[in-house]
């Protein structure tokens, strides 16, 4: 069964970035543009795993955050931050609200899978049969 | 009021920030380009805000749109059939520049300068709340990724009181 990994990103090129990187494992990727989008999603979808951004238009993802591990249903969800924003205070309030990894951008592809991997089960592909 | 640094260390800042991004998510090494030709063809702009408890800074990136092309090319060529849209090759250039803004962040702490950073805007902004009657330090840094010229500029200057 696919993983389910929601990506919150205002940044089109990240949210395409993740599918690219995701594309070789048996993951069923959601996108939100924003921390409001993102909160709508994950009550549609209960992901198994959030990457989520801190710098967003509409709702950061502090605020994101904060609302998620409010909601029964949602706060046990596990969220890998992927952000530009190195602020320790940031940094503390997100590891203070569960996060289970925090990852500042510039970032490279395969240590970010490897942190994914961790968390959830990352399964190739299967090759369609000819 | 003095503004929190001098021109030659945002120049600093610059030239060891701009090259990090790249490297990382590019995999291009830059080169810096003292003498290069503006204005830049078709110019794609992005600028990201800091905004500190003492000072306030602008960061603006601009790239000509073929190197807005390659570097979506680099990032997301192994999209399938993925061909980048306008607004698309805008996004990355305000991906990139918020890449490097965070970088510039983590610099401006060292030098004791604390504050956030605002999501990018494409275009070159002034987001409100920064306006001052100072003068800015203006730092203007030029690339050379390849085959295409870039700049990045770092203005700096203290808050309105």
């Amino acid at each position: 069964m696919n993983q389910k990994i929601l990506s919150i990103d205002d940044s089109k090129t990240i949210r395409l970035l993740l599918a690219r990187m995701f594309r070789p494992f048996q993951v069923e990727l959601r996108e939100a543009g924003n921390g409001e989008e993102g909160l709508a999603q994950a009550r549609e979808v209960r992901p198994d795993l959030i990457i989520l951004d801190y710098n967003m238009p509409v709702m950061d993802g502090v605020t994101m955050l904060q609302h998620l591990r409010h909601d029964p249903q949602l706060k046990s969800i596990p969220v890998i931050m992927l952000t530009a924003e190195s602020n320790p205070k940031i940094i503390s309030t997100v590891a203070r609200l569960g996060v289970r990894d925090y990852i500042v951008k510039p970032f490279q592809e395969q240590p970010l899978i490897a942190k994914v991997s961790k968390i959830i089960p990352l399964q190739p592909q299967v090759p369609a049969s000819s | 009021m003095t503004n929190p640094l001098s021109q030659q260390e945002l120049i600093q800042i610059a030239n060891r920030s701009v090259p990090e991004v790249w490297q990382t998510q590019l995999k291009k090494e830059i080169q810096p380009s003292p003498n290069l030709n503006l204005p830049l063809p078709s110019p794609r702009i992005a600028t990201v805000a800091w905004t500190g408890s003492s000072a306030s800074a602008e960061m603006v990136l601009t790239i000509p749109s073929a190197g807005a092309q390659l570097a979506a090319q680099t990032l997301l060529g192994a999209s399938g059939n993925y061909v980048p849209e306008d607004t698309d090759l805008d996004d990355v250039v305000g991906e990139l520049c918020n890449m490097v803004a965070g970088r510039v962040s983590t610099e401006l702490r060292q030098h004791g300068l604390t504050g956030t950073l605002h999501p990018p805007l494409p275009g070159r902004t002034s987001p409100s709340g920064t306006a001052t009657p100072f003068t800015p330090t203006v730092c203007l840094t030029h690339w050379t990724c390849g085959d295409y010229s870039f700049t990045f500029s770092l203005n700096i200057h203290p808050n309105v009181s």
